[in-house]
């Protein structure tokens, strides 16, 4: 009895297993992209535009901060692509420690530069947003600070990913340090409430009570799905790239052995 | 439409929009380059097989 519930288990286990190496397959994971991907940009350019062009022009100025208030349709979106790169990060350092599969470390290093450049605009828009409303471009603010944290958590991830001789060394520690610092993103979520900070508390909210207007929030919304789109299609993009990369070394290499 | 270069925050606004599109679009050709020079040299690699 007990032998035929372990059985089961395994085998359910094991289809777990093959379920996800038959979608984390490099050669898979290109066919499906190619097609997918001029679409994918398509909406992303036509989201971003459209999202960044209404905030900019033709959203209304904020009754307390006036059109300084414009810098939210670049900042909020750039600081929640930041922190969905990082937390797709953790989970793919999560599968790579797991079951050691090697998309899941590829997709990990090309996230970590792309998920850097947005926390890197959502610090500069921040700062230029602070600097009109509290009069000064930086505060050692809860917020802020723990967003400083996550944009060197992607550095150090960067650097450590590409520290080693045996890149497989570089993807394990790179992965340790991804899942550790992924306790930086409740903390950066929370920081505004557990603290009291200069940056403003959460103005939008999924269960409910959002305190921002809908002609605000439209522009807002648009901006936000487009820096999505841009952030996966540019992480998609860059994986086939990397595996277009590789399978050309792999190439030139069996070719170069076969050489008299 | 608003004017916000007639606002006292338009260099700041002007910035921050700045940053973000001269961001997205610069990684977005640098993708689109790295992207297109992979995919002539696996054809290249292919066909030399």
């Amino acid at each position: 009895m007990n032998e035929n519930v372990l059985a089961q288990d395994a085998l359910a286990g094991g289809r777990t297993g093959s379920w996800l190496h038959y979608y984390a397959n490099p050669g898979r994971f290109l066919r499906l992209a190619k097609p997918v991907l001029p679409w994918l940009a398509a909406f992303s350019i036509a989201l971003t535009v459209t999202g960044i062009v209404w905030g900019y022009y033709f959203a209304p100025a904020d009754w307390e901060q006036g059109d300084a208030a414009r810098i939210m349709y670049v900042h909020v979106p750039a600081a929640w692509v930041a922190m969905a790169g990082y937390a797709a990060l953790a989970v793919c350092s999560f599968f790579s420690i797991i079951w050691r599969h090697p998309l899941a470390d590829l997709a990990a290093e090309e996230i970590g530069p792309v998920g850097a450049g947005f926390t890197a605009v959502c610090l500069v828009s921040g700062s230029l947003w602070g600097k009109p409303m509290w009069g000064a471009y930086w505060v050692w603010d809860a917020r802020l600070t723990s967003v400083l944290v996550l944009f060197f958590l992607y550095l150090g991830h960067i650097a450590l990913i590409r520290a080693f001789d045996n890149p497989q060394h570089g993807h394990r520690a790179a992965a340790i340090l991804a899942l550790v610092g992924a306790v930086n993103l409740p903390i950066i979520v929370y920081s505004v409430q557990w603290w009291n900070t200069l940056h403003q508390g959460n103005t939008i909210s999924i269960t409910g009570g959002s305190k921002i207007y809908i002609t605000m929030l439209y522009p807002l919304l648009i901006a936000s799905v487009g820096f999505y789109l841009c952030f996966i299609t540019l992480v998609v993009a860059r994986m086939s790239a990397a595996i277009m990369e590789r399978k050309t070394r792999n190439l030139l290499l069996a070719a170069a052995e076969r050489a008299p | 439409m608003s004017l916000i270069n007639a606002s006292q925050f338009a260099p700041y606004i002007n910035g921050a929009y700045g940053v973000s599109v001269v961001f997205l679009v610069g990684i977005g050709i640098m993708t689109f380059t790295r992207y297109r020079r992979a995919g002539r040299r696996l054809q290249a690699a292919e066909q030399a097989r």
